[in-house]
């Protein structure tokens, strides 16, 4: 309750609206009589822009870390769990993963996240007109497939994921979708 | 120059031509059916679609690797299932619930990556598993993690959720 009461006050800092099923959960987990803050009606256009980024942003971060603990959760797989020739993700894959997810671009969607029995990170971008596949293994690259119709973009590529920056085609494509 | 168009699809996947053990039933007809079970919970996305990694690309491009596991749906048995279904507890604690996802084969046989067939489908019969079978690439050689990602995608895309 601590952390959700933590979370609602940097999501609702100063006069701000939420525009977010977040605020749903928030809300349902929050009585009004802890809320000390402004009148929450305050319309002045400027803080409701304001605002509205500081809350996209801070929706990001919490997504980001969602991801970020379903790759972790990689490590518990027990060994076998895809059958006899089963390779777990090794340390290199996830902690490549998690700096992955950390470069993802705030203002694209994000990806979801598998993992194969090979030993697979998988990241994937799959909806109407939007397919992209990002891989990462044991061999600190960073593996891709960009299918995208709207950028007219049909490539695949693989290069040493160098945890600064993402590969610039992928990047691009990241935030056209 | 039909007839060389003719020449080379023959040359195509041959080992769907003949059975690949004597515990086969058969050759794999175009109008049977694939299953491929998911078991993750993570393999289906919210919109239904299904997730790469259900489908691994060791599987397609290295040597020692047979192919991508599926079971001929027109043929399996319910002691089949019972033992797929084992297998699949006995790897992951707390799998209650398979998924199937389902293609038909005419439509992976289809699949054309440049003039070449992308992948073949043969059977792959073991001990109490007479419906299994196996989708191979058709020229696995040429391939790598790289460039087998769009051979992946569209085996993918020929699969739903039943």
């Amino acid at each position: 309750m601590k952390t959700y009461a933590n979370d609602f006050i940097t999501l609702f800092d100063r006069h701000g609206t939420i525009h977010s099923p977040i605020m749903v959960v928030y809300a349902n987990n929050w009585s009004n009589s802890q809320y000390d803050g402004p009148d929450v009606q305050d319309t002045s256009s400027s803080y409701w822009i304001g605002n509205e980024q500081r809350i996209d942003k801070r929706i990001v971060e919490i997504q980001k870390n969602n991801l970020k603990e379903k790759v972790k959760s990689f490590e518990t797989l027990n060994k076998d769990w895809a059958g006899r020739n089963t390779i777990l993700p090794s340390s290199v894959a996830i902690e490549n993963s998690m700096r992955f997810v950390d470069l993802l671009p705030s203002s694209g969607k994000l990806p979801e996240v598998s993992v194969a029995g090979d030993g697979e990170v998988n990241f994937y971008w799959d909806f109407e007109g939007v397919f992209i596949d990002v891989g990462l293994f044991c061999d600190n690259k960073i593996y891709y497939y960009i299918n995208v119709d709207t950028i007219g973009v049909d490539e695949d590529g693989a290069e040493i994921f160098n945890k600064r920056s993402l590969p610039g085609p992928l990047e691009s494509a990241i935030r056209a979708v | 120059m039909a007839a060389e168009i003719l020449d080379a699809r023959e040359l195509e996947c041959p080992d769907e031509k003949f059975i690949q053990s004597e515990l086969s039933p058969g050759t794999i007809q175009n109008q049977e059916k694939l299953g491929r079970f998911l078991y993750l919970e993570d393999r289906i996305n919210e919109r239904g679609g299904i997730a790469p990694a259900a489908f691994q690309i060791d599987d397609l491009i290295k040597s020692d690797r047979k192919g991508i596991s599926v079971i001929r749906l027109d043929i399996v048995d319910s002691d089949e299932l019972f033992e797929v279904r084992a297998e699949f507890s006995d790897r992951i604690e707390g799998v209650q619930e398979l998924k199937l996802c389902v293609a038909a084969i005419k439509e992976i046989r289809n699949i054309r990556i440049g003039s070449r067939r992308a992948f073949c489908v043969v059977d792959d019969a073991y001990p109490k598993r007479k419906a299994h079978a196996l989708i191979r690439l058709e020229n696995m050689t040429s391939l790598d993690r790289r460039t087998v990602r769009r051979f992946r995608e569209c085996l993918i895309k020929k699969f739903v959720i039943a």
